[in-house]
Parts: structure tokens; sequence; C-alpha cells
């Protein structure tokens, strides 16, 4: 097709105009970058996801976490040579619908440049933020040490960099971009002016000069990339005071046995929780299996297509942070419900753990005199959204926000509430996810004029427009007659006509001419022309 | 057996020996009149005995609170809007009621399963965003499970829903959880589908939209862009006036107006010798609105 990644949507529109266009969604691409990363504790204990600066890196479209980093240390052994853990990783990945791109390094710098940068050049495209097209995975993930990508589909490579214990690192990073140490885009422009592209480049020339030129950042990079200086994993998982794991003797397959224990674990977690004066943001359960029954015939073939399960993973996201049991346990006893209500499983539960991945400080509930309101209903508030999003699911229980958008579809967005902080401020705890791209749309005012204007936007707005049948209209272009529910009815009244002109960058421009109409039954409806195809559609019913 | 005592015992006192002082004509016909406000204020509190205590919230329009029982929407109760039409204002009449409800930091969930519910005209009507939860079910089970948990939250100021056909038990179930919650439920239905049904709901109003120009007042055809004109029937309600009517306007401020004042101002604005010098001081505000 000719589509590449960062090219204009009007562009790629032309050159495929029946594609299906969905917009991105960063915190999904976060809930499923993180839920790999949970996943990946099957290989190393200590995971982790990138930690990103409060500038975007060069050479990366999209501000947001997309790597994962294992901490592969003394585990190579265990799979005979690091060769064989990359391919198991590579593997691991590939089963989850994603490419791969790996590297194992003794720094994390190193092995992100050679995992993000290394395989570059033998694809096609520059970036990794092609959707794939087989696979029906809602989002591209990556490793720094396993990371998937989403490059050509057919040049399908092993894409595994295993860096020599006595290779020095400067070797192999030296014909990289600078973009690998992870810079920011100024600093990368300003380098460029210099004339210098290659890492290799960069490190010829002396440090003091750099230290002057530019800030400590760059001299940092360079020497975690170089392996001078250590640079920590922030492993993903909670800390060990806040995981509670309990291995049982024989495996069960018992979903008493396995609600027991959770109960337990969960009490003991919140007691932790409320001496930290915490409470869980987000909650992991994971039920470790193992093939406890030899399958009857009749099912061999599907468990030889589809890899065991080894583990099964129960997340919960909360509105607020809470430390009450009763309620985290109902909660997570509605997600083991679904899973257990599939019938009998040959996988039993062999280990349980419970775990607080994202914790906050309990809000300090202070009676203040004008916000007193506010206070009381929040607990409850936080007790029916968690437990609404838990049956009906996170994408259906929303909050409204308005966006600077004159395209009347466009001017206004549903964010789901659980699952991520809702304001923007400050948390004393350890964030194990990095910062969830802040879109809060409620402050900034609207494009559209009058917006106070109760007559000037429909009660109701008809997704997508639906085709109505005017047959009349007058001198000044406004419906006179039309056939509104079958039968033909005359239009009374017509406001003067509000022109949209807009979204040429977004695709194809649109070009409507909106009128408030007035029917002679009383009913109000708000119908566009469109300048492109002459066509009245209804948008929306004054309902 | 609790009626019957409580029924004797009001019939009872009109009985009793009257003071000589007072006429006996006027007593006569004053007595069956206050017996007949006890009797219709006790069934009114045997019926509504679940809830705490009558508290109303005020619709915001003193027209229509005229015609409610205890001048307003009591918490804790249902309320269901009847549209003749889609497009005849129901919605609209519902969130400007919610507006009131949610006032003291309360939240409105708004169960929208077809997701056509449009936020920028909820911020034209008033509505607080920040306290808005939608909830965009995938079934009619779900939905109901919905609003019950939402009716259930004392922190819910009020749940707007659209419904279908209820049975006796799902609308029960409703009704005990708007008590227990102490919020407005607020069902928009569709007159044709609720009209042959039992409604559990305390108040019922159908509504129509005024068909512009049906009426002969030029003062409303002038002001038709800034006011729609509703037509509201009670059709149900509980200790209240069932069968009255009014008609209510809505100007583009989100605010309610009454025919009267609304007549006046109208008239005295048309009659007035400033008219054409009025609508030459805000020529601006005009071709700004047009622009769009």
């Amino acid at each position: 097709m000719g589509i590449v990644p960062h090219m204009q949507l009007s562009q790629a529109s032309t050159l495929c105009p029946n594609a299906e266009l969905i917009e991105h969604d960063p915190q999904a691409d976060i809930e499923c970058l993180s839920s790999l990363a949970e996943s990946a504790q099957c290989f190393s204990p200590i995971v982790g996801i990138e930690q990103l600066d409060p500038l975007p890196w060069a050479g990366r479209s999209l501000h947001q976490p997309q790597s994962i980093l294992l901490d592969v240390t003394g585990i190579a052994p265990l799979f005979d040579g690091e060769a064989r853990l990359a391919a198991a990783v590579h593997q691991w990945i590939k089963d989850q619908g994603y490419i791969p791109s790996i590297a194992i390094a003794d720094a994390i710098g190193t092995a992100w440049a050679l995992a993000n940068y290394a395989h570059r050049s033998m694809f096609t495209h520059p970036d990794r933020f092609l959707r794939i097209v087989e696979a029906d995975v809602p989002t591209p993930a990556r490793d720094k040490k396993a990371m998937p990508t989403t490059a050509s589909v057919k040049q399908e490579v092993l894409a595994v960099t295993i860096l020599a214990e006595d290779a020095p690192a400067r070797i192999a990073i030296y014909p990289l971009s600078i973009d690998a140490l992870r810079l920011d885009q100024a600093t990368v422009a300003k380098l460029h002016r210099l004339g210098i592209r290659k890492i290799g480049q960069l490190i010829e020339l002396p440090r003091s000069g750099l230290a002057s030129r530019f800030d400590e950042h760059l001299l940092k990079r360079i020497d975690q990339t170089l392996h001078h200086r250590i640079e920590p994993i922030v492993s993903l998982h909670a800390s060990p005071e806040l995981a509670i794991q309990e291995c049982l003797e024989h495996p069960t397959p018992l979903r008493t046995t396995i609600d027991a224990i959770v109960q337990k674990q969960i009490h003991r977690l919140t007691r932790v929780l409320s001496d930290m004066g915490h409470g869980v943001l987000r909650l992991v359960c994971r039920i470790e299996m193992e093939l406890n029954a030899i399958p009857i015939e009749a099912d061999e073939n599907d468990s030889a297509t589809k890899p065991p399960p080894l583990a099964r993973i129960f997340q919960i996201g909360l509105y607020q942070p809470s430390q009450d049991p009763e309620h985290l346990l109902w909660l997570l006893t509605g997600q083991l419900d679904s899973h257990y209500s599939q019938g009998p499983s040959y996988y039993w539960a062999r280990s349980i753990s419970v775990a607080a991945t994202l914790t906050a400080p309990l809000s300090w509930k202070q009676n203040d005199l004008f916000d007193r309101h506010t206070t009381t209903h929040r607990d409850a508030i936080a007790k029916l959204v968690d437990s609404l999003s838990a049956r009906l699911g996170r994408a259906a229980v929303v909050a409204p926000t308005l966006q600077r958008d004159p395209q009347p579809e466009l001017a206004y967005a549903w964010r789901p509430l659980t699952g991520l902080r809702r304001d923007g401020t400050k948390q004393e705890t350890k964030r194990k996810l990095a910062r969830a791209p802040k879109r809060d749309f409620s402050e900034q005012k609207s494009l559209e004029p009058n917006s106070n204007d109760l007559w000037r936007r429909p009660m109701r707005l008809l997704q997508p427009p639906k085709r109505i049948d005017v047959q009349r209209v007058d001198a000044s272009g406004a419906p006179t007659r039309l056939v509104h529910n079958g039968s033909p009815l005359a239009v009374s009244c017509a406001t003067a006509v509000e022109r949209i002109d807009t979204g040429w960058w977004q695709g194809a421009t649109q070009q409507r001419d909106y009128y408030r109409i007035a029917l002679s039954t009383g009913v109000w409806l708000w119908i566009y022309r469109d300048r492109r195809d002459q066509q009245w559609y209804l948008h929306g019913e004054f309902d | 057996m609790l009626a019957l005592t409580v029924n004797r015992n009001a019939l009872d006192q009109p009985t009793m020996t009257p003071p000589l002082t007072r006429n006996p004509t006027t007593q006569s016909d004053a007595a069956p009149l206050q017996t007949l406000e006890l009797l219709a204020r006790q069934i009114r509190e045997m019926e509504t005995a679940g809830r705490p205590a009558v508290e109303t919230i005020a619709s915001g329009c003193p027209a229509m609170d005229r015609y409610l029982p205890h001048g307003g929407y009591a918490r804790g109760s249902m309320l269901e809007l009847l549209r003749t039409h889609p497009g005849s204002g129901v919605s609209t009449i519902a969130l400007l009621i919610a507006k009131q409800a949610i006032a003291e930091g309360k939240t409105l969930v708004l169960v929208d399963a077809p997701r056509q519910f449009y936020p920028p005209a909820m911020k034209a009507v008033g509505i607080p965003l920040d306290r808005v939860i939608a909830l965009h079910p995938a079934n009619h089970t779900d939905a109901i499970w919905g609003i019950a948990q939402a009716l259930q939250c004392p922190a819910v100021g009020a749940v707007i829903a659209e419904l279908g056909t209820l049975d006796d038990r799902t609308a029960r179930r409703l009704q005990l959880a708007a008590e227990q919650g102490g919020g407005l439920g607020i069902f928009l239905r569709d007159a044709k589908a609720a009209r042959g049904q039992a409604s559990w709901a305390d108040i019922q109003w159908l509504i129509r939209s005024e068909a512009t120009h049906s009426h002969q007042d030029h003062s409303r055809a002038t002001q038709h862009h800034d006011v729609r004109w509703l037509h509201l029937e009670l059709a149900r309600c509980s200790g209240g006036r069932a069968g009255s009517k009014l008609t209510l306007g809505v100007n583009r401020n989100g605010q309610w107006v009454e025919p009267s004042t609304s007549f006046n101002e109208a008239h005295h604005e048309h009659a007035s010798a400033l008219h054409l010098a009025a609508q030459l001081a805000q020529p601006t505000r005009r071709s700004r609105e047009i622009a769009g």
C-alpha cells in the first residue's frame, strides 16, 4: 500500500480510502505492556518497564513506555546459555502475537540501544509503531532485552543481539544512531547540527567540551550506555511486603480452597497497607498452574495446539486507593468467577500470590467547611465505580471530557474511570508505571462559539449521522420540507446556517452546513447538508 | 388493617361536637375537605413509609413544583418522563431536574446504552461534567443491574436511564434501590410502550413539544429561537393532581420560563419604542452566533 509510520492521515487515507481508522489509546497500551511485563516473570524475578524522561525521546513517535526490562543475571545457565534464553523469550513473545527484538548486554543502556537500533536498518520501516496485520493485538509493546517489534511481517528474522561477555560495549554501539542514547529531541537536533550522527562520533569528543555545551543528562546517558554508570531496573512488581505468595503442598482444582487463600492474603495485605497508610490502586492476583490430570483423547489435539497456561493473572484497577479487604475481595471474586465458570480444567493451581502493584496514600479526609459534601460522597462513589467496572467492564463505566475540536462528534470523549489516577496530582509513592499521558480537556474552552447556549448543540448525537430526505429548500438553502420517520413533514422553523469546515488534517475535509429545525410535530432536529456529496443528514435530536 | 384504623380515627374527628360559635353550614362544608386532606396526607405517608422522611428536590421551576405533592420530587422516588416522539425535549427536562438533584456534590449516573447523550449539551444545561458517570451497558440485564447499583449508592443524586418495558419485579427492585439510596430515578420512556403498563413511579409526566406557530401569539414566534415550549401532562402522581396540564418553556440559558412572565416580557419588548434600537445595539452578538 505504501503506508508508513509518521505518514499524515490524509496521505494514508488517499492511498487506502477504505482503511478502518482506530484511534490510539495510550492507556490500553500501558495496560497491555504492564500485563505482558507481569507475565514475563516466568523468565526473571525482576521485570520492569523503561522509565521515561519528562521530554519524549528522539526517534520515538509516542511519549510512553514501550520496552520491558528483565534482569537475567545468573539466569542464563537455567536455559543452557544466553542464546537459548533469548530464543525462549523470543518464542514466548511471538506466542503472544508480537514480533520481538531482543538484546542481552551488561548494561540497560547498551541492551536498550541494541534492541531498539541494531536491527532497524534491516527493516523497511523506521519505527516500530505499525500494527501487525495478522495478529489482532491492540498494543505494540517491546522489551529492552525482550522487545517485540512490529517490523515488516514478511521479514520475520530472529532479532536477537547478544553482546558477548568479553566484547566491549563501545564496539557494538559505535555505529548506532545517537537516537539510541535515549536523548530528547532538542539535544539530538543540536548534535545533528554539529554533524554528529553516530554514537561513535559523540564518544570520541572530549568530555569536558560536552559537559560545557550540553547538560549533565547527555553525559549520564553516554555513561549508562557504556556501562560506566549503574542504572537500576525499576521493578514492576510490588515491593516484597506488598506481595504475598503461598505455594500449595498439592495442586488443587478446588475453587473454595483458592478463595480461602485469596481471602487470607488480601486480609494480610490490607493490614500491611493500613500500617503504611496506603491503599491499593491496582491489585494483581497470580495463580500458577500445573498440568495435573491426563487429558482424555478428544482433548489432546486442543492441548497440543495451545501453549499450556503457566499462570493465570487477574488484575483489578480501582477508582481511588482502598484498603477495605471486603471490597477488594469482592472485586477479585468477580474476576475469578469468570475464569472458573468455564468448566473444569486440567491445570490445577499450584501457587497463589496477591500483590499490590500500584498503591497510593489514602486521601486525607479533611472536614472542610465548603468541601464537606464532596469528601463524604467520595468513598461511596469509589465503591460504586469499582463494582460497576468489575461487572460491566472498564470501557462501559466512563466519564465525559470535552475536547477542543469544532467537529461535533470529536468535541467530546468518554474516559474510563478505573485503572488510572483521576487527577494529575503528585503521588508520594513508588510509581510502578511511567507517567500516563495526561489528557484533561475539562478546563479548556471549547472552540465552538457560545458553548453555554443550550440550543446550539443537540442533547443526543446520532453516530453515525443518518441520511434524511429533504424534499424542498428555500432560497437561502434552509430546508422547508423533509421526510422524518417515513412521513413527510413541513419544517416550521429553521435557524440560520452554522457552517463547519474542518478536519482536513485528519483525512477527508468535513464541509457541513448545520441547521436546527423545528418540525410541525414540535420535534426539534439538528441536520446538516454535506457540501461534498450534497446529501442531507440527521445528526442529532434536541430530545 | 392499619389503614382501616387510621381512616376510622380520621373520620371520627369531624363528628365531634363543633364549637357553638361556628356557623354550622360553613363547618359542614369544610369538614369533608379537611377530612379528605387529612386522609390524603395519611395515605401518602403510608405509601412512602420506606423513605426516611419526605425530603424533596425542587425542580427549579415553581410552576412545576406547584403540581407536585410536596412541592418537589421526593428523594428516593422514581420519576418517569414519557415522550410522544423522539426529539420532544424529554432528555432536556431530565437533565434540568437532575441538575437540581445533584446539588450538594452528588453524582449523576447516566445509563446510556446507545451512547447518544452529548456531553457539550450537558455542560450547556449546567451539569458539572466531573460529576457525571456514564454507563454503556451491553444488554438489558446489565442495564437494570447498573441502575439498581447506582440508585442504592447514597452519593448518587440522580440516575437517568432509558427504559423500555419493565416487569413488576424489576420495577419494584428499582423502587427499593431508590428508597435505600435516596437518589432520584429519572426514567425516560416511550409513551406508547408505557401506556399499557402499570407504573411503579411516583410521578409520570407526558411531554409533548409545542409545534411552532400553533399558538397565535406573535411574541412567542419571535422568541422561538430562544425558548422551547413544552406541554407537560401529569399522567400519574401519587398524592398529587394527576391529569393536570401545564406549558413550560426552557430558554437558551437552561432556565425555565413560565408562559405568563415570558408573555409579559415579550409583549413589553414588542411594544417598546426601543425595540429597533435594542436590536441594533447587539449586532455583533447576533452575527457571531450565526457565523458559528
